[in-house]
């Protein structure tokens, strides 16, 4: 038990070479031991496999193509990401598609309904938005039960609240606003036409989550709580704020990718975000990250959305039912494992 | 449908129909919280109405024998459509017309959350009742067969609603009939409509939920219509995620370039469709309908983005078994063996959006 408890610390040492180090061991410990080494490899092959796939040659590296790709990507990876934190602190969170459902429904419902302007809309939105993470975090934090288990709880309550709320009817937002144009512009004209704004976002929150986790403290006490809660307790290491915090992270997240599409669509149907726990779950595990805790990566989890996003777009433009597109990524959930687990055993240890 | 009513003061049915779709909002909203407090009283009412019943059935009687069209008798509505869902609201609200109109009452026994089983047993509770006719959806035909030629058996007319029995006639459940929707038919009818606007090369259904029976019967419907034509037809099963079925559908059409008809099964994939087609620059090009109704589909239609969708008029749905039922207990009127009662599909374009966007707004569709 003594040796399994050490054993994650030695292997978060070995995966963060980068700690306050130069750029050449940042570097090498990128190609060596990072988690999410398998991911860039998978999505590199990944790519060039359906390059050649897809029949004619311009499809899948084409301008449309690849917007679509990104689309994806950005969405799905913003709330994998922060999940990906949560799991590398320790803990799940399930109700990430309700909350991404419920809280980008009520901009257009407040709107609609008591004729709110956007921007106090979106401003109770968030509000809301901060109020489940926190109340994720306190049932977990106070009564111990498996956040597994709580924000399973809160995935079919959040759900269920929406459902009730819209009676299973769509809420329409027809508005011209600049808060729509912040998260879902659509480039219209040059080199980039046809993308959207929210691949900037994407990256931004890709750089600002793993210079948390890689360059300050509070990243070192989300390995720490996540590797070994007591060890990280007794060296001082305020567990329950890093939790709290972590859950309020992935509700704001949900928010953020939720309203990126009330942009793109004005409109939002109740069952909206459905599934994407698991999506998000998925692409943080194929991006490296351990289910059990202590280990994980945000630009991996990014990798693992874009992985999901290529094959959902790939098996189309290669003419494959995408009834198969299920059999894909559980494949690719399972081969990622395994991948991670080699490389993860080559891993230099210290 | 009109004939079928008594002439009324067409303001105070106005009046009444825009009352009750304020209602019905409300009612929707207070759902929220209240989904179990909603069905409790359901429950209790279920039980308790053993008592009552009896008497309502002498009243039944009486009435009968006096032949008179009061009838007082008592039905029960068994379905999967839980409280807050739209579809189903409209469903009831048929419900309450019939039982004004023919002064019967209508236990609503709703199934919140799908599970056979569960279903099984509110079907039993309401069998026990011993009402004077029972309307039910067949949701899963093996697991009701039983309980549904019990009561048939002891002399509970039964009327299939919604979801019929898909077994042939010699072996289906010996219920009156079958009230609801045909959605193959409602498939085959979307083709017909889209191949008014010109001819289809190669057409597309989009289905968003992928080994759904009814919206497979749908696609299944549109591909044999348009194929007897020469056509091709993919089926493009999508993601329910919006900007994940939306990039998907502008692959497919990347890749298909000669795509000139989509059918999308519900109205997520139709109105994603468009989007995908607003953003390729392709609006307008390519002749999209979809199934089911919104307020925003009509929108579409009026607009002329969208060349129709399908209604199945569950009104009637909630309506007709009260109609048939008080029929056959009074008189003993049937229809002929074998002959189901299709409330749907019915076409909606653009020469009829805008009658059917005012039966939206007043919570007749």
């Amino acid at each position: 038990m003594a040796l399994d408890e050490q054993a994650p610390l030695a292997e978060r040492e070995a995966a963060r070479p980068a700690r306050g180090g130069r750029w050449w061991t940042a570097t090498r410990g990128l190609l060596t031991g990072r988690p999410e080494t398998g991911a860039l490899f998978g999505a590199a092959v990944m790519f060039v496999i359906f390059a050649f796939i897809a029949p004619s040659s311009d499809t899948f590296t084409s301008r449309i193509a690849l917007s679509g790709l990104l689309s994806i990507t950005a969405e799905l990876g913003i709330v994998a990401m922060a999940v990906t934190l949560l799991m590398i602190a320790g803990h799940f969170d399930l109700s990430v598609g309700s909350v991404l459902g419920f809280s980008s429904f009520i901009v257009p419902y407040l709107m609609l309904e008591y004729g709110y302007s956007i921007w106090v809309a979106a401003l109770i939105a968030v509000g809301v938005a901060i109020s489940i993470g926190l109340i994720n975090g306190m049932l977990v934090v106070t009564t111990r039960i498996p956040s597994f288990i709580v924000t399973l709880g809160t995935l079919l309550i959040w759900r269920g609240v929406l459902l009730g709320i819209s009676g299973g009817e769509p809420a329409h937002v027809e508005q011209e606003s600049i808060l729509f144009k912040i998260f879902s512009y659509r480039i219209e004209s040059g080199p980039f036409r046809g993308y959207q704004v929210s691949v900037l976002w994407f990256i931004g929150v890709m750089v600002v989550l793993t210079f948390v986790l890689l360059r300050t403290r509070f990243g070192n006490w989300i390995f720490a709580s996540g590797g070994n809660e007591r060890s990280a307790r007794s060296m001082g290491v305020p567990a329950d704020r890093v939790w709290l915090v972590l859950f309020v992270l992935t509700a704001i997240a949900a928010f953020l990718s939720g309203l990126i599409q009330v942009g793109r669509f004005n409109v939002v149907e109740a069952t909206r975000g459905q599934g994407y726990e698991l999506q998000a779950i998925a692409a943080a595990v194929i991006g490296g990250a351990r289910l059990n805790g202590g280990y994980g990566s945000v630009v991996g989890a990014g990798l693992g959305a874009l992985m999901i996003a290529m094959i959902q777009q790939g098996l189309v433009l290669s003419g494959i039912a995408s009834y198969w597109l299920q059999v894909a990524v559980g494949a690719l959930i399972i081969g990622a494992v395994i991948v991670n687990q080699v490389l993860g055993r080559s891993r230099p240890q210290i | 449908m009109s004939e079928n009513h008594e002439p009324q003061d067409p303001d105070a049915a106005i009046e009444a129909a825009l009352e009750r779709a304020v209602s019905r909002r409300t009612l929707l909203r207070g759902a929220a919280l209240g989904s179990a407090a909603l069905a409790t009283p359901a429950l209790l009412a279920g039980c308790d109405v053993g008592g009552d019943d009896n008497g309502n059935k002498e009243a039944a009687n009486t009435a009968a024998q006096a032949g008179t069209a009061k009838s007082g008798l008592t039905f029960y509505s068994v379905t999967h459509g839980e409280s807050g869902n739209v579809f189903w609201a409209i469903y009831r609200n048929g419900i309450r017309d019939a039982e004004k109109k023919y002064g019967a009452t209508v236990k609503d026994l709703p199934l919140e959350n799908f599970a056979v089983g569960a279903y099984v047993d509110l079907l039993n509770q309401a069998i026990a009742a011993k009402p004077d006719g029972i309307y039910a959806t067949i949701l899963d035909q093996n697991a009701v067969d039983k309980p549904l030629r019990d009561a048939i058996a002891s002399g509970i007319p039964v009327i299939a609603v919604n979801v019929p029995d898909t077994r042939p006639l010699a072996q289906r459940i010996p219920y009156m009939f079958y009230v609801g929707g045909d959605e193959e038919g409602g498939g085959r009818l979307t083709a017909q409509r889209q191949l008014k606007e010109g001819a289809v090369k190669h057409a597309v259904c989009i289905i968003h939920e992928p080994g759904h029976t009814g919206l497979e019967a749908r696609c299944r419907g549109y591909t044999a219509e348009l194929r007897k034509g020469g056509a091709k037809v993919d089926k493009l099963p999508s993601s329910k995620d919006a900007t994940q079925a939306t990039e998907q559908i502008k692959g497919f059409l990347q890749k298909n370039t000669d795509i000139d008809a989509i059918f999308g099964v519900g109205p997520q994939p139709a109105t994603f469709a468009l989007t995908a087609l607003d953003e390729l620059g392709k609006k307008g090009q390519v002749k999209v309908s979809a199934y089911d109704m919104t307020e925003d589909l009509l929108t579409e239609i009026n607009g002329g983005n969208l060349v129709s969708t399908i209604d199945q008029q569950q009104y009637l749905q909630g309506y007709e078994p009260v109609h048939w039922l008080t029929l056959n207990i009074q008189h003993g009127f049937v229809l002929a063996p074998g002959v189901d009662m299709l409330t749907g599909p019915a076409l909606v374009d653009k020469s009829n959006a805008d009658k059917v966007a005012e039966g939206v707004k007043a919570g007749f569709r």
